[in-house]
């Protein structure tokens, strides 16, 4: 598949926290930077995402906030 | 900061993580101003865990 997002980051998943409705996702980047994020529980059950799975974590460029000291 | 590509309203800006991770951002030319980036300035990175979208790398 082919994505406009300027962002594709690929990471392993350390752990998943479920709540009601959402999850917490914590991946480790392929550089060693975590990274959360929160999906629905329908999206991690469709996706059947488990501590150690690969996978790309998609960000739009404008979805980015810099920020400066 | 490695590279700031100046459009008519935005910016793309890169940058690369201390550990080598490449990231996208764009923002406006008023914020771009604003935090005074330039190439090899110093920058963090922000983004909201529900704006993330995971993909298994198993169906890519």
């Amino acid at each position: 598949m082919k994505l406009s997002a300027r962002n594709v980051l690929t990471g392993t998943v350390d752990s998943v926290a479920e709540g009601a409705v959402n999850a917490e996702v914590a991946v480790r980047l392929a550089g060693g930077e975590k990274l959360q994020a929160i999906i629905t529980e329908n999206s991690l059950k469709g996706l059947h995402l488990k501590a150690g799975d690969k996978v790309f974590a998609v960000i739009k460029a404008s979805s980015v906030i810099l920020a400066v000291e | 900061m490695t590279k700031i590509d100046k459009g008519a309203v935005n910016s793309e800006v890169d940058l690369t993580t201390a550990s080598g991770t490449a990231i996208v951002a764009i923002i406006t030319n008023n914020s771009v101003e604003a935090l005074g980036l330039k190439v090899g300035s110093k920058a963090s990175a922000l983004i909201k865990a529900s704006w993330v979208i995971l993909e298994p790398a198993s169906m890519a």
